[in-house]
């Protein structure tokens, strides 16, 4: 049973969910749409207690962690921080009308999370520069024609290529417009074939490694 | 020869912080095209009359907004400009404080709220949210940002569905993006929808601008300086695109550098296997 | 009872798939047809992968990507578990040591679970620690940024990155390649692809993903499954053609069809 009954839960709200996608099916004064809809609310209940669980695993290892000379400054920062941004958002919460907490959260969300991500994300440009530079060598036709597209197309997409020639930004087009649009329409198309048939599996219990069990 | 194989990273990395910050501090000012996406967003936009109402999807967080955010911001402006109604609406929890921060300038600037611009906040449920809320923009939405009841506001007077706005467009910088309003409402309702994407996804949304789905398509920051060109107002997106260009030559600076020092290992080794045998 | 409007197509097509696939998983499993899966060299790299990290003594870290299980990026984790069953098995059985990121709280428990039976199966339960499924932050440049630490800081031997990805993918295969890690990497997300063909040693592109589950454990019903998926290609191939001519010559009709 501990295996069959998680497959019949999975196999009954997987269908109500898809069927509502299709069919409209009243049932008294409701109807299967909106009990799919209180479906997907019980989904964000349950991802609440999922991240208590996780947040529990992470308090353990990083308050194992202080007691290790290595990890001790980052597992404090990490604890530290995160009980800070907590306990910010749980006041605000409790207290909206409060425009000291309201602009600490909102403070803190656009002075401190923000630009943090936004230098995480900056960060991407200069290690696509290393990439670049460590992968992007003629070693075979497949290499060498891989290398070309990418200078076509970073000129083309720069300003400047259109300095160096002026048929830089139509090359580049062509290449948006019609070999990458065969690919990743192909790919899209695959893809979307393949969710589809690992979902079917999932839905009919056919895939059940995400039990833990053969 | 064989150093120009294995370069320290750390100068790579201090070479592109050099040539990406140099034209931020002072502009070189390199001509730049305009594409033919941008124009038709333009020419969307600068077609839809004043008084009439438009719909923004603010689908990005702060993470992509540096490189999304521009285009909204100028396209904003234009139809401010124009005197067309903006109703903006987000799928994300960090939706809502982005859109107060483009309201921002234009409510001080003298444009009413509830009657030139409103924010519709965050609606959640992703895909079904979008669905929801293309087929029952009110009913979906219930109350804007602030709580304010939508039936009261001038600008949503007779709205019912999506197709009561002149187009839709989408900011894409995440998913629920683009691909779901064409999904869910383009497709079905049959809406002019346009949008504007962060550089990552254009090739994975030129399939539907190509095929006429997307009325019109903008790029990233280069997105933001073409339109910022077609409104005879250059801007910061402008400057920036000097910087991009930049960036390029770096990296293509290094892909050449290394192929000239694998080139070189290859040939000494080549003529060291040769010098072996004989 | 009624069909939403523009979705009759949809389900017909959905239920015609379904049946498909239920046909070849059945053909398969009653030995009347064997389909055959190319190799996928970077699923055949995954053992080399850990038996590398292995001799050097350095530990394996894999990530089932930022996605979540119950939006549409689903399937794309869900296949990533089962390349996390397979792992965690061949580092049970080599002995080595293993840290799964998880960005998503929903997925956590489920991860737990995988890597905790397989490690049971193989015999080796005390292998399994506190440490081995670890949730680090549900920011995605956050988890990145941690993902990036760890790699650097415990000189990860075997980066498997499988699972949907957005902008953090070329962050953790970049902090990977500065440790000299294999890196074994897999999306269906396509505007990652390039990112990591450029900074990993293997890449499983788009549908190579849903079928790996299918080519690690050579299950006869997933095979048929992934030989169905080949035939309704197939079939939207013939779509694909139909509606360039129909385009060309202005017909209407499929466009119609598919709109029903």
């Amino acid at each position: 049973m501990r295996r069959e009954i998680p497959i019949a839960i999975t196999f009954v709200v997987g269908l109500i969910m898809l069927l509502s996608n299709f069919i409209a099916i009243p049932m008294g004064s409701y109807s299967l749409a909106q009990l799919a809809q209180e479906m997907g609310t019980w989904v964000i209940i349950i991802s609440a207690f999922a991240v208590g669980l996780a947040t529990v695993n992470l308090v353990l290892i990083h308050g194992h962690n202080l007691f290790s000379a290595k990890t001790r400054i980052n597992s404090l920062l990490l604890l530290i921080s995160m009980f800070c941004f907590s306990l910010v958002g749980i006041i605000e919460f409790h207290m909206p009308d409060s425009t000291f907490w309201t602009g600490l959260n909102q403070n803190m969300y656009e002075n401190v999370l923000s630009p943090l991500s936004a230098a995480m994300f900056a960060l991407i440009a200069f290690y696509l520069g290393s990439a670049a530079y460590r992968v992007f060598r003629m070693r075979n036709v497949d290499a060498t024609i891989l290398l070309i597209s990418c200078v076509v197309m970073m000129l083309g997409q720069a300003p400047i290529g259109a300095l160096i020639w002026d048929k830089f930004p139509s090359i580049a087009g062509w290449a948006m417009s019609v070999p990458n649009n065969a690919g990743q329409r192909a790919i899209m198309m695959g893809a979307a074939i393949g969710g589809f048939a690992v979902s079917l599996r999932i839905l009919f219990g056919i895939e059940r490694s995400y039990l833990g069990t053969d | 020869m064989d150093k120009l194989m294995k370069l320290d990273r750390r100068i790579i990395y201090f070479v592109m912080l050099v040539l990406v910050s140099l034209p931020l501090l002072s502009p070189l000012g390199i001509p730049l095209l305009i594409t033919q996406g941008t124009r038709d967003m333009y020419e969307q936009l600068a077609t839809v009359p004043a008084g009439s109402r438009v719909l923004f999807s603010i689908n990005y967080d702060p993470t992509s907004a540096p490189d999304i955010a521009p285009q909204a911001v100028v396209m904003l402006d234009h139809l401010m400009s124009n005197n067309v109604n903006v109703a903006l609406v987000c799928f994300s929890a960090a939706g809502p404080n982005l859109i107060e921060g483009l309201m921002a300038p234009h409510l001080a600037a003298g444009k009413v709220y509830g009657e030139d611009l409103v924010n519709l906040g965050f609606i959640a449920g992703a895909e079904t949210a979008i669905r929801n809320f293309g087929r029952d923009v009110i009913g979906t939405a219930k109350a804007d940002y602030h709580g304010n009841d939508l039936k009261s506001m001038p600008i949503l007077d007779g709205v019912t569905d999506v197709r009561d706005f002149e187009l839709v467009v989408v900011f894409h910088g995440y998913n629920p993006g683009v691909q779901e309003w064409i999904r869910q409402v383009q497709g079905p309702l049959d809406i002019r929808l346009l949008a504007g994407v962060v550089s990552v996804s254009v090739p994975e949304v030129m399939p539907f601008y190509t095929s006429g789905q997307l009325a019109g398509l903008t790029q990233g920051l280069r997105g933001a300086a073409e339109y910022e060109l077609l409104i005879d107002k250059p801007g910061t997106a402008v400057a920036k695109m000097d910087a991009q260009s930049l960036g390029h030559l770096a990296i293509i600076f290094f892909i050449v550098i290394g192929n000239i020092g694998y080139f070189s290992t290859k040939g000494k080794s080549k003529a060291k296997k040769e010098g072996g045998e004989n | 009872m009624s069909f939403i409007e523009g979705t009759r197509f949809l389900l017909v097509f959905s239920l015609v798939s379904g049946a498909l696939i239920f046909y070849m998983m059945t053909k398969v499993r009653e030995g009347k047809y064997l389909p055959k899966i190319r190799p996928l060299n970077g699923l055949d790299a995954i053992e080399e992968a850990i038996g590398r990290a292995t001799e050097m003594g350095r530990p394996v870290h894999f990530s089932p990507g930022i996605g979540g299980v119950t939006d549409q990026s689903a399937p794309q984790t869900m296949a990533a578990m089962e390349i996390l069953s397979y792992t965690s098995d061949l580092v049970a059985q080599y002995g080595n040591e293993m840290v799964v990121s998880i960005r998503t709280p929903n997925l956590f428990p489920i991860a737990q679970e995988v890597t905790r039976q397989r490690f049971i199966a193989a015999g080796k339960p005390e292998m399994f620690k506190e440490t081995t499924v670890q949730f680090f932050s549900s920011e995605q440049f956050a988890y990145s940024a941690r993902c990036m630490g760890f790699i650097t800081r415990e000189k990860v031997a075997a980066n498997i990155m499988i699972g949907a990805f957005w902008a953090e993918s070329l962050l953790i295969a970049e902090a990977g390649a500065s440790v000299g890690a294999i890196q074994v990497a897999g999306t269906a997300n396509l505007h990652q692809i390039p990112f990591f063909v450029a900074a990993c040693d293997y890449t499983l592109i788009g549908e190579e993903l849903f079928a790996g589950g299918a080519y690690l454990s050579q299950d006869k019903m997933e095979l048929g499954s992934i030989a169905a998926q080949d035939y309704l290609k197939i079939v939207s191939i013939g779509l694909v053609i139909l509606g360039a001519l129909a385009a060309t010559f202005q017909y209407d009709f499929l466009h119609q069809l598919l709109a029903k």
